[in-house]
């Protein structure tokens, strides 16, 4: 088989929405007088997954519902943070992370958000929150895959990023940042748990990227891995033992 | 039913590279993004592109190819053929020099043989033009041995043919292709000769005559392209084609054969009965100003002076040739030709330099003003559809078959087309020109030019002007100009490039000599 650039997150353990809570979702937009068709539109252009949004926004706001959650309009834009967080969009990782930080014991929403983020239960959203202060990839099945979380890259040929695999990578500054280096050209990877971000640099980084500010991802101990074979680049976190 | 055809390449097609993304919040998903402002012209262009390659003409070939550092290679069979992986957007030059050629109002020949969609790129570069795809049809004039100018102009009124009693009284029904921004010439090549001096007219003055009535063919002083398509480009077809009408040609483009890979577009396009001229997106048509402006920005590209330089050195190669004539500014293979000469065996004949690396020798013409024109408007052209600020090395590669085959000629009986795999070079023209730039830049290179260039520093030293110039620096002048002449002497060897700085060498001595005795008589 081959593989395809994508976060392993997004496997086993990702939201999965009903017909019923979708319409159901639809139906609580059009209550808050918000348009779910332009958020999921805003989501692909903000580098997201509109299905992944969409089930995401659906299973959150059920589970609002029935947590007896109240005051759809609030818990629409709440719960689309969380979604759009969750469906790829790394610009959102902040904003998302300050709701539920903010809501943290409202009982209804934060069953919302941890429908919406794949969890469970209440328990496994606290320990998620926990870790995501120090570590920005970390969701609860990642020891599953051995630290892997996300694959970027791809062979051009079938539409992704690069004509030959990468060869090259450091950390850049600012957490999640890093430098990639295919075919004689350097790109920019962004990552966290739930999306990645891939851009063409216009020249060499500075190879000592290695300051204050990068050691955030160093302090998740967060590499690349890469293979001479693959035009995929892995991003890895070692596990605890 | 949904519309297949319209489906525009979201902007920006050439992505900038940026840094981390900006942090946005969940009540921005709410809101209509910020109204796009129109795409510059040169985004539109490259939409305009990307609609035809993607939906229009069935070409998956990407032979203009760009790359930063060397593009991944594959060696591919045991004859040498090597398939290339570029680095960063490449394009296909059967589609994207047409475009340009509609973008700067230029005249390209299409070459190919029957069948490979050459009119339909011409009449779809109408319809972007803002006709329709009827009347861009209706307009096209099909090439064939009874054409006669009558035929190609129209016809004068046979009322006024009665009752005139001179010339000018004579009114003309002039045909409505001959005004319209796009004008397409199928299979000129089957035209008469008569009918082709007409065509000349048209293409290279802009207007045309009849029982002594004149027409503009571009009115309103907009953007004019013209398109012609042939089957043959060696001198076949019905009639030879002028050599004046050929040279008009600014770009040769040869049409891509159909690539099997993509059979299965081809049978639902007859199923759906559909024509992609007719499809063309609205929002890919650019009015009459809007093509004034593109042109417009187009021409003021710079084109840095490293480039130009580069540039300078390739076509002084081709000029010169020794043994051409006695006197030193007549040594040209001009001289040969218009006296009836071959230009390949006076080549052949030069013992005083080294043919294996004369670039010179495997031509057997030079470059007219206008190839160079030609090339000049296109590399800028090239350079603005892909988002650069300026022309680079790379844009004048790209374009520079394309600009100069048919122009620049090979002398076949040079030994660079006469042994192993280099034979190839001889029927593909276009991989020849962009290997002849390659061997030029390199030789540039070699020979120290970038730092190092006395001729240069000499020529812009006069262009500084001689006021105030004292007759002691005057005679300094001369003498660096002598010790430059001495220096090629001393070589032994003479070649095309020194041929173009000898002379530009006497220029200089004339202008100094002429000026010290104008300064030594004022006293």
């Amino acid at each position: 088989m081959i593989r395809r650039p994508g976060r392993l997150a997004n496997g086993v353990g990702a939201p999965v929405a009903t017909d019923a809570a979708r319409a159901h979702a639809v139906a609580l937009g059009q209550q808050a007088g918000l348009d779910l068709g332009l958020a999921r539109a805003n989501v692909v252009r903000a580098g997201g997954d509109a299905d992944l949004f969409g089930a995401a926004l659906a299973v959150g706001l059920d589970a609002w519902s029935d947590a007896g959650g109240t005051g759809a309009a609030g818990a629409v834009v709440e719960l689309a943070a969380i979604a759009g967080w969750r469906a790829g969009v790394l610009a959102l990782r902040g904003d998302a992370l300050a709701r539920i930080g903010e809501r943290r014991f409202d009982a209804s929403l934060r069953s919302g958000v941890a429908a919406a983020l794949g969890f469970e239960t209440g328990a496994v959203l606290d320990e998620f929150l926990d870790r995501q202060l120090t570590d920005r990839y970390w969701w609860p099945g990642r020891h599953r895959v051995r630290g892997y979380v996300a694959a970027v890259g791809g062979f051009a040929g079938f539409g992704d990023a690069w004509i030959a695999p990468a060869d090259e990578w450091r950390a850049l500054p600012g957490a999640g940042a890093f430098a990639l280096h295919s075919a004689e050209e350097w790109w920019r990877l962004d990552a966290d748990v739930w999306g990645t971000r891939l851009v063409r640099l216009p020249a060499e980084p500075a190879p000592d990227g290695g300051d204050a500010a990068s050691a955030a991802s160093d302090a998740a101990g967060a590499s690349i891995v890469l293979r001479g074979d693959s035009h995929l680049a892995w991003l890895h976190v070692r596990e605890p033992a | 039913m949904s519309d297949r055809w319209h489906k525009v390449s979201a902007s920006p097609t050439a992505p900038e590279a940026s840094g981390p993304p900006a942090p946005m919040v969940a009540e921005e998903l709410f809101r209509e993004a910020e109204p796009a402002a129109p795409p510059n012209l040169d985004e539109r262009l490259r939409q305009a592109y990307y609609w035809i390659v993607n939906r229009a003409v069935i070409s998956p070939y990407y032979d203009l190819e760009f790359s930063s550092g060397a593009p991944l290679a594959f060696a591919l069979g045991d004859a040498g053929a090597e398939l290339t992986l570029p680095s960063e957007a490449s394009f296909s030059s059967n589609v994207l020099l047409p475009l340009l050629t509609l973008a700067v109002g230029g005249k390209c020949l299409l070459i190919g043989g029957p069948g490979r969609g050459k009119t339909t790129v011409a009449v779809i570069m109408g319809v972007l033009a803002g006709s329709s795809a009827d009347e861009v049809r209706r307009g096209v004039q099909q090439g064939q041995p009874q054409l006669s100018i009558s035929d190609l102009v129209g016809i004068p009124l046979p009322r006024d043919l009665v009752n005139a009693s001179r010339l000018s009284e004579i009114g003309i029904a002039w045909r409505d292709w001959l005004t319209r921004p796009v004008k397409i010439v199928d299979e000129y090549n089957r035209i008469p000769t008569k009918t082709q001096s007409a065509l000349l007219t048209m293409v290279a003055e802009g207007y045309v005559e009849s029982h002594d009535q004149m027409h503009r063919t571009n009115p309103d002083g907009g953007v004019e392209s013209w398109f012609f398509t042939a089957n043959d480009d060696s001198g076949g077809g019905t009639f030879p084609v002028i050599q004046a009408l050929r040279d008009r040609m600014d770009v040769t483009v040869p049409a891509a054969g159909f690539n099997s890979r993509f059979f299965d577009e081809l049978v639902a396009r007859i199923e759906a009965g559909e024509k992609p001229e007719e499809h063309v997106p609205v929002e890919l048509v650019f009015t009459r100003d809007e093509q004034r402006r593109m042109r417009d920005e187009i021409r003021a590209v710079p084109m840095p002076h490293g480039v130009r330089r580069r540039l300078e050195f390739f076509f002084s190669h081709f000029e010169f040739v020794q043994h051409g004539g006695r006197r030193f500014e007549y040594r040209t293979k001009d001289t040969v030709t218009t006296s009836g000469g071959r230009v390949g065996e006076v080549i052949d004949a030069n013992s005083g330099a080294d043919l294996e690396v004369d670039l010179g020798a495997q031509t057997i013409n030079g470059l007219s003003v206008r190839s160079l024109q030609t090339l000049i408007v296109y590399a800028k052209a090239i350079a603005w559809f892909r988002g650069r600020d300026e022309v680079g090395l790379e844009d004048v590669a790209a374009v520079l078959p394309f600009a100069l085959r048919g122009k620049l000629l090979p002398n076949l009986q040079h030994t660079r087309f006469d042994h192993g795999a280099e034979r190839e070079l001889a029927t593909d023209v276009l991989s020849w020109l962009g290997d002849l730039f390659a061997v030029s830049c390199r030789e540039f290179d070699a020979l120290g030019l970038t730092a190092n260039d006395p001729v240069g520093q000499l020529l812009a030293e006069l262009a500084d002007g001689l006021d105030g110039l004292s007759a002691v620096d005057a005679s300094r002048r001369i003498t660096a100009v002598e010790t430059q002449i001495r220096r090629v002497a001393s070589a032994g060897k003479l070649y095309g490039r020194d041929f173009d700085d000898l002379t530009a060498l006497k220029y200089l001595h004339q202008r100094y000599t002429a000026y010290l005795r104008w300064a030594e008589r004022a006293g």
